[in-house]
């Protein structure tokens, strides 16, 4: 694609870039015109709104924002955010050119579902100044096997653990498929994962199938119809034989991670998926969460991926939304919501000076190829619902 | 009325009628038709064939026929020995049903605050309502549709002139019981066909109650089609849509089954009638037991239940800390009330402003459409106005979102309203529409010979004699103005921020407490205004000479 023709004009290019001193007065001057267009907007920020740590620390933000730069953020609160990625595919379908949604807080099939429309405003990390501050050694290039490709940028990291109550459920310091069926065996009814689809139900099926394959380097690469039969067999074999000894002996199933928790909470269950290693202290604290309750990793590695931010392209306030998403990015932001008292929410950016900075309890390991996503889902769906 | 005053309301009335209401709803039929038309396709067949497809047409079968069943014969059994109902039971109206499913669960599932509370009971619980089952949920929306179907035919029985039947049964040798089964009960079957046809629309396309306390593998057909759709894939786009079609289908197969039923039961009670025969006094008399004891207990279950599972709201929402297996919660807070305090309030405000306008407004709606009625001497269908409740809520709010479209964004607060509007006219219309009609002329012919005007006597007479209806009318359009959640959050595009929204949201999540506390505040406002409402009735009773009963 490179054209001998074009060079002059990158060199042109280069050197007005270089003549405007560092090239941050360019961005700077954009940044200001963004700055000014964006006073006096309101931005609607549409994201899942059962996370009361979450809720607050956007409030603070919104605080933050009205002062610093004199825009209003409404935090649309939602059941499931995915009612709004299906309000902006339905305004593509309509070829709207003022979508509702300024700004969106997704990740996996619902940012797959707006990009793969062509919704969302490309070229983020060049449009928010902060995204420079962005952590390089984070992968974050990738969002459940699929490139972000600068469509969305990320917010927050999660890391997918058990909280457990009874240490009988490890073994060698960490639940394994092993250690769980025979927990299972010796307390029917106390063990059970959410449903897939539900994203903690499905990552909790990928975990296993990690754990049980012993990493199987097939799980990073496109599914073959081989490495289907040879490691789905695997997995529904352990299946088949923990269900009977499952909560409703595997008849239903919690329809959320926070269901769960909760069942666990009544003494109903002994454990819970959760993908946030930093909230468990903060929910101690304040005495929702018992201290008995301990987290610990599914298998030797846990899966490690991010939650991100990202603006339809035909958001009304889009100026203003650039000005929120790049004030979340902020190491101010970014530190507070890491705070376990706040939020407790690990960071994305690198902070200049690096005390107690939260960071990820274990050995992290990548999500397999998006392709044994779907796989996975309907093989259960198939088999189970 | 003078004659040009008469033809502008017709034409006013006729204009309102077709362009609020039926030239939407009609839109959003058409957008139906290649919905419904893609069943013809072949792999739709495969489709149904799915052993997990037909599992939920028959669950979604099962909610449909169950809940209304039930719901009625333990009216009717009630008010088979008792011409008043409880003075609460218009306020039960107030609870949302995924409150009552929610206080429901957080009551008696195992690991509740029955079982807490009563030591050593935790075994009975679990083996007594199983979490996530078909039975839990039937049994919840049975107790929770029961206060709505008491009322409805609390309205029907004081319209009818029981004295007179009464006596005339007793002239042939009737005992009472006969007297309402053979009498009274086919009488009541056609008067509650439409409410016990909401309710099994209701129970159909239920989704919110059902993914609370209903099964999932699978689940109601409802609840997939909401999961197939939000999950963007070509095929479970496809499935989604044949799902939604299906849905409208099982809605009027459950609607011919209603029909069928009361059909059947009429049949039943005029051969009773007409052949005399007694039943065995023993059949009578097991009968009369099994219909008092389930009459009842049904009854004051669901009027316990209610205020319990509100009360357990209120509980949580200041609960701190309460460890499993220990009687009371171990540490209260306020924190979550001041913390939460001014969201609350303001999503308060936008939701009691947005009620007032479109419960008033779908009360005018539907008293124009009633006198329009009278003045032409014809009555338009019921299924026609009830048609926003039969069409699935989601097929349509979709419609609707595809022609307002980019114009939800310069008035979100108008589009909201409307949608609102139209769901509440039909409520309104199921509460008011009966008794409205039955209203007879002569009484404004007697005021017009007392030398009243037109317009006097209807307000003098007539409006305050239906009072007591209306109020109810608007009170009912009230609660469902707060309680709408997907076309306030989809039509509204977020701008419009209800309670009911806000509760949704934080029903998601983990946080119990906070999940009780938006709840609570959903309940409040319905609540207030059911109260305040029975409290007018009572105070502006008028009586019916005709019948010698106070109207509703």
């Amino acid at each position: 694609m490179f054209k001998a023709g074009r060079v002059p004009l990158i060199v042109t290019l280069w050197l007005v870039c270089v003549a405007l001193s560092q090239g941050e007065e360019l961005i700077t001057d954009d940044w200001q015109v963004t700055l000014q267009e964006a006073r006096g907007q309101t931005v609607y920020f549409h994201g899942w709104g059962g996370s009361t740590e979450a809720n607050r620390y956007l409030r603070w933000a919104a605080q933050e924002i009205q002062q610093q730069y004199g825009v209003r953020l409404q935090h649309v609160r939602l059941g499931d955010v995915s009612e709004s990625v299906a309000l902006v595919r339905q305004e593509m379908v309509n070829n709207q050119a003022r979508s509702a949604v300024d700004l969106i807080w997704v990740n996996g099939k619902n940012f797959h579902a707006l990009k793969d429309v062509g919704a969302l405003l490309g070229e983020l990390s060049a449009r928010v100044p902060n995204a420079a501050l962005l952590d390089p050694e984070q992968p974050f290039t990738e969002d459940f096997g699929v490139p972000t490709d600068d469509y969305e940028l990320p917010w927050g990291m999660a890391q997918f653990h058990l909280w457990i109550k009874n240490e009988e459920l490890q073994e060698d310091g960490a639940v394994t498929p092993r250690s769980l069926l025979e927990y299972a065996q010796r307390n029917p009814g106390r063990i059970t994962y959410p449903k897939p689809p539900e994203f903690h139900g499905t990552t909790f099926l990928k975990q296993l199938l990690l754990a049980l394959s012993g990493d199987d380097p097939r799980l990073q690469a496109p599914i073959t119809d081989e490495a289907r039969s040879e490691l789905f067999e695997l997995l529904f074999t352990y299946l088949d034989t923990l269900h009977p000894y499952a909560w409703r002996q595997g008849q239903a199933f919690p329809n959320s991670a926070a269901e769960q928790q909760r069942l666990m909470l009544d003494g109903r269950l002994s454990m819970a998926p959760n993908f946030n290693p930093a909230a468990l202290t903060g929910l101690q604290a304040r005495g929702q969460v018992s201290n008995h309750v301990r987290q610990t990793s599914f298998g030797a590695t846990a899966i490690t991926n991010h939650h991100f931010l990202a603006i339809p392209k035909a958001s009304v306030n889009q100026a203003g939304a650039l000005v929120v998403l790049n004030f979340l990015l902020s190491e101010d932001a970014q530190r507070q919501k890491a705070d376990p008292q706040i939020w407790g929410d690990p960071p994305v950016i690198k902070f200049s000076e690096s005390k107690d900075v939260v960071g990820m309890p274990f050995p992290p390991a990548p999500e397999p190829h998006v392709t044994w996503h779907d796989a996975l889902e309907s093989a259960w769906r198939a088999r189970y619902e | 009325m003078s004659k040009g005053a008469g033809r502008l309301f017709m034409s006013g009335g006729i204009l309102m009628l077709t362009g609020l209401f039926l030239l939407p709803l009609g839109l959003a039929v058409i957008g139906l038709i290649p919905v419904t038309a893609s069943i013809f396709a072949a792999d739709f067949w495969e489709f149904i064939g799915e052993p997990s497809v037909r599992q939920s047409l028959g669950i979604s079968l099962v909610l449909g026929v169950l809940p209304p069943l039930l719901a009625g014969y333990t009216a009717f059994w009630f008010l088979s020995r008792r011409s008043q109902l409880p003075t609460w039971i218009a306020p039960l109206l107030a609870m949302p049903h995924v409150a009552f499913a929610v206080g429901m669960g957080l009551l008696l599932l195992p690991g509740g605050l029955a079982s807490r509370m009563l030591p050593g009971s935790w075994e009975f619980f679990q083996s007594l309502f199983v979490d996530k089952s078909l039975s839990f949920l039937v049994v919840v929306l049975w107790l929770k549709e029961l206060p709505f179907v008491l009322l409805m035919t609390a309205v029907a029985l004081h319209s009818a002139p029981l004295k007179q039947w009464r006596l005339v049964a007793r002239t042939f040798g009737y005992r009472d019981i006969d007297y309402f089964w053979r009498l009274v009960f086919p009488y009541l079957l056609k008067k509650l066909r439409l409410p016990l046809c909401v309710v099994a629309i209701y129970g159909v396309s239920v989704v919110d109650v059902a993914s609370v306390v209903g099964p999932n593998t699978p689940g109601p057909l409802a609840v997939r089609v909401l999961g197939w759709s939000q999950e963007f894939t070509d095929l479970s786009q496809q499935r989604a849509l044949w799902g939604t079609a299906l849905l409208f289908i099982m809605g009027l197969v459950t609607l011919a089954f209603v029909w069928l039923h009361e059909r059947c039961a009429c049949l039943w009670a005029s051969r009773q009638l007409s052949q005399g025969v007694p039943v065995s006094r023993r059949v009578v008399h097991l009968y009369q037991e099994f219909g008092r004891i389930m009459g009842t207990a049904g009854v004051y279950l669901s009027i316990l239940l209610t205020g319990a599972a509100f009360f357990t709201l209120i509980l949580w929402s200041v609960i701190e800390s309460w460890p499993v297996h220990t009687m009371i919660p171990q540490a209260w807070t306020w924190s979550h009330w001041q913390w939460e305090w001014e969201e609350v309030v303001n999503a308060l405000m936008q939701t009691g402003f947005l009620a007032l306008g479109v419960a008033s407004g779908a009360l005018i709606f539907v008293v124009v459409a009633l006198e329009l009625e009278a003045k032409t001497q014809r009555q338009l269908p019921d299924i026609l106005m009830l048609l926003p409740l039969i069409i699935p809520q989601l097929a349509l709010v979709f419609i609707w979102q595809q022609v307002v479209g980019v114009h939800s964004l310069t008035a979100p607060f108008l589009w909201v309203f409307w949608a609102q509007l139209i769901f509440a006219i039909s409520y309104v219309w199921l509460t008011l529409a009966a008794t409205y009609r039955r209203f007879s002329r002569i009484w404004l012919l007697q005021a017009k010979v007392l030398g009243y005007s037109d317009m006097q006597a209807w307000v003098k007479i007539k409006l305050r004699m239906l009072l007591a209806p209306l109020i109810l009318a608007w009170t009912v359009a009230f609660s469902v103005s707060v309680l709408l959640y997907l076309p306030t959050v989809i039509l509204g595009a977020g701008r419009v921020i209800t309670i009911t929204v806000e509760a949704t949201a934080y029903g998601s999540g983990f946080d119990r407490s906070l999940a009780a506390l938006y709840a609570f505040a959903q309940v409040v406002l319905p609540l207030v205004v059911f109260i305040g409402g029975a409290w007018l009735a009572r105070r502006f009773r008028v009586e019916d000479p005709a019948t010698g009963r106070a109207e509703a």
